[in-house]
């Protein structure tokens, strides 16, 4: 059992590994290009925006559950946002969260109690989104309020992701909206007979899923400087991979953890950064990504924490 | 090369990190023998089948099969060598008939050209249903229909199709009822007359004596040593099992029913569907009730519903207090404690840590605010670990890793460390050996005494009539008897209300 905790050990930090491997990679074959200041700003803030809807779509994933509305509510979220916005600039950030967690209770509730699969949920939501920004955005462009520009820094979005990040980090790990969503994910039978309510914790994960997603879209209208019907695009499927490239088990239970999102998101935009930086062809590109994808998933990934029969 | 011998293993050592499963075991087994295994938990009688078995392989040592070396890769090879083996917990697959879970992997045996033929499948089914005696299942049934037992049986149909020379019986009898023992029973003998070998490993010494030619026993990984049938006697077995005399009782040392006048808990002709008609009880301060019937007679469920983990069609169950039990967050909340029978499927989060799983239920006991302490998690889990000897390594360690006993002193725990007053126990003791049980049975004393009440559900006679203050008997969803513990009640009156 010894040589098994070790290679437990192992493959629990193979994404991080696999990252430190790419940065020595990048750093020794883009001829320092990678490492400038500017490079990895760009870099950190591309990740962010992954980073901070996916610290709420781990709650989700701890239970059991793909979420794949979050592209979709991005869309909603940043279009009311930012309509609401140019009316009272303040009300940009309020807005963006309350539109987020009433779509993501709406995911919820749909799920737990009309018995809807999750993810055929979420697809429904991913089109209702394309649907939204696309009828208000296509008689006017739709801009992020002028005042919120001055936000666009390296420092805004560092500090979003840290609290975001930190927040979570303390909330999957020390509450009870955290180690119940675990337990549920684990064992939803034996967490339903320990006194767990079930359904109450499911729609908690969906409303942390909610703020983050509307904190993301606000980020997301900061960064691009307006809202259009690509807005939120596969953003949910990119969120997905980045967690599973940080080596989350898809069944979810205790051992999801934050870290997943952090370093996978980064790892995600790294490779599509770095590859480039190299001179490799775009086309290429895809390709690699994906067979180092399903290397890492496929080492990091533990079996055998799927299923009851040990 | 011994020709006595079909089975020859020498200097067998398994260790699984810190824990030495197995150390320097050599025994031998002949041809045309039942021999027993046993031992404590944690003795290494399961170890030693899954070397055998092939599911594991052992660090040091060799092993001999009909005179030749044997080292199997995998299950496969042993069951090609005709070696098969039949588990305590469940092996068959939801969402597949029968005949399908019994032929899963053998498919292209009834194919032509990539297309299964069901028809022959179901045909090849049933056929060896009946032949071990379980004609009553159907081959063409969903797998989910069946109740636990049948669903052992056609495991058990599925083993004997291969028609093994060895066959392996882990721990299966144990979740039967007698007549689902009796069949498997029944085939062992036949196997033998035919010169075939049984390993036979259980905790239930009658059965042992009654069944084996020799049984050889385990304790902490060491061959103790194998006694032959004249010789046996559950004196010298359980002194070879734990190493010292046994002293004390294992069930209750009294014969009086004892218990407060309080009345903590009631059930009111509380009815489910056909599964549970009518039903109606009361529960006293520091009871000890037993809950008693054939494995179907709706007992298990009741316990659920008491538990508010199923809510019933019609009446009701209530503290005297008035407060209904709707939930089982509410039954909690009354403290009251539910153990499931199927602890893997249902108590435990294997995948996790043993402090975890302590913890689940004290959430709001342990919490400030919102912040859940770790070192008050840390601390909760092992008191309660450290008072029921839980052994492990350390709280850190996951649950999957534990034997089956001390998996279940992780789910008492669970319940002690809340707080708990009444206990639901479903079949506290199922697949405990000896040590464990009798530790689970002294607390239980000791929870009585200090004037809690228990529900103890339970299919072992001797256990209903050795921990019980009062038995309810049901049979088919009714209650058809209540008795009360005198030192003449026996297990003729109890059968007597179960049929």
């Amino acid at each position: 059992m010894n040589e098994e905790k070790v290679i437990n050990k192992v493959k629990e930090s193979i994404p991080l590994l696999m990252l430190l491997g790419l940065i020595i990679l990048f750093a020794l074959t883009t001829e320092g290009r990678f490492f400038t200041a500017y490079n990895l700003k760009v870099l950190l803030i591309q990740s962010s925006l992954y980073i901070i809807g996916g610290v709420g779509a781990t709650f989700v994933m701890a239970h059991g559950n793909m979420d794949f509305s979050l592209g979709g509510i991005v869309a909603i979220a940043a279009g009311i946002g930012c309509v609401a916005g140019n009316e009272v600039t303040w009300l940009t950030l309020p807005m963006c969260i309350l539109a987020g967690i009433v779509c993501s209770i709406l995911v919820g509730l749909i799920h737990i109690y009309a018995k809807v699969p999750c993810f055929v949920v979420g697809f429904s939501f991913m089109f209702a989104g394309k649907g939204f920004t696309a009828a208000l955005t296509s008689k006017v462009a739709r801009f992020t309020p002028t005042a919120l520009s001055k936000l666009d820094t390296f420092a805004f979005y560092l500090v979003m992701s840290l609290i975001v990040v930190v927040l979570g980090t303390f909330l999957l790990n020390y509450t009870k909206i955290g180690k119940f969503n675990k337990a549920i994910g684990s064992n939803m039978n034996a967490a339903r007979l320990s006194g767990i309510a079930v359904n109450k914790y499911k729609l908690l994960a969906f409303l942390i899923t909610g703020i983050t997603v509307g904190i993301t879209s606000f980020v997301n209208l900061i960064r691009s400087g307006g809202c259009t019907a690509q807005t939120g695009q596969s953003y949910e499927t990119q969120v997905l991979l980045a967690l599973a490239l940080g080596g989350i088990s898809m069944a979810g239970g205790s051992s999801v953890k934050m870290r997943s999102i952090v370093i996978g998101a980064i790892l995600y935009m790294m490779l599509d950064n770095g590859l480039l930086l190299m001179g490799v062809s775009a086309n290429w590109i895809d390709l690699i990504r994906g067979v180092i994808f399903i290397l890492t998933v496929y080492i990091s990934f533990d079996k055998k924490s799927v299923g009851f029969i040990a | 090369m011994q020709k006595e011998s079909v089975i020859k293993v020498e200097h067998i050592t398994k260790t699984f990190g810190l824990t030495k499963a197995l150390t320097d075991v050599s025994l031998e087994i002949g041809y045309g023998e039942i021999r027993g295994l046993i031992g404590e938990n944690g003795s290494g009688k399961s170890t030693l089948a899954s070397m055998i078995v092939g599911t594991g392989h052992p660090d040091s040592g060799e092993m001999w099969y009909r005179g030749e070396k044997h080292n199997p890769k995998n299950m496969l090879e042993s069951k090609e060598k005709k070696i098969n083996i039949l588990i305590q917990e469940n092996g068959t697959i939801n969402g597949l008939t029968v005949a399908e879970n019994m032929f899963l992997g053998k498919e292209s045996t009834f194919s032509k050209s990539g297309n299964v033929n069901k028809r022959r499948l179901i045909e090849e089914g049933s056929k060896a249903l009946a032949r071990i005696g379980a004609g009553h299942i159907n081959a063409a049934d969903r797998i989910e229909k069946l109740s636990f037992e049948d669903r052992k049986l056609v495991e058990v149909a599925v083993a004997m199709y291969n028609e093994p020379e060895v066959l392996f019986v882990d721990e299966t009898t144990t979740a039967l009822s007698q007549k689902g023992r009796e069949l498997i029973y029944k085939l062992m003998d036949e196997m033998r007359e035919a010169g075939k070998t049984i390993v036979f490993i259980s905790h239930d010494m009658a059965e042992l004596e009654r069944m084996c030619d020799s049984i050889s026993v385990l304790r902490d990984g060491h061959f103790v040593g194998t006694l032959q049938k004249e010789e046996i006697t559950q004196d010298t077995l359980k002194r070879m099992m734990i190493g010292r005399e046994l002293t004390g009782d294992y069930y209750r040392g009294d014969y009086e029913m004892s218990y407060q006048e309080e009345v903590v808990l009631e059930v009111d002709n509380v009815t489910w569907g056909e599964t549970v008609q009518d039903i109606s009880f009361q529960l006293h301060k520091g009871e000890i009730l037993g809950l008693g019937g054939l494995t179907e007679c709706g007992m298990h469920e009741l316990c659920k519903i008491i538990f508010g983990a199923i809510k019933p069609d019609s009446g009701s169950v209530h503290l005297t207090d008035g407060t209904k039990i709707t939930s089982p967050s509410s039954a909690i909340k009354s403290k009251i404690a539910y153990m499931p029978k199927d602890r893997d499927l249902e108590s435990l989060f294997l995948a996790t840590s043993i402090k975890d799983n302590i913890v689940m239920a004290s959430m709001d006991k342990i919490k400030k605010g919102f912040f859940i302490p770790p070192r008050a998690e840390k601390e909760l889990a092992d008191e309660h670990a450290g008072k029921l000897e839980v052994k492990m390594q350390n709280t850190s360690q996951y649950v999957r890793e534990l034997s089956g006993g001390n998996k279940q002193k992780v789910v008492v725990a669970k319940w002690m460390a809340n707080g708990s007053e009444i206990l639901l126990m479903d079949c506290p003791t199922r697949g405990i050996d000896i040590g464990v049980k009798a530790a689970i049975y002294r607390l239980m004393e000791q929870l009585k005494k200090e004037g809690k009440s228990i529900i103890m559900v339970s299919e072992e006679m001797p256990e209903l009539l050795g921990m019980s203050d009062r038995i309810i008997v049901m049979k088919d969803g009714k209650q058809t008897g209540e008795f009360e513990r005198s030192e003449v009640l026996s297990e003729h009156d109890l059968i007597h209300a179960m049929l």
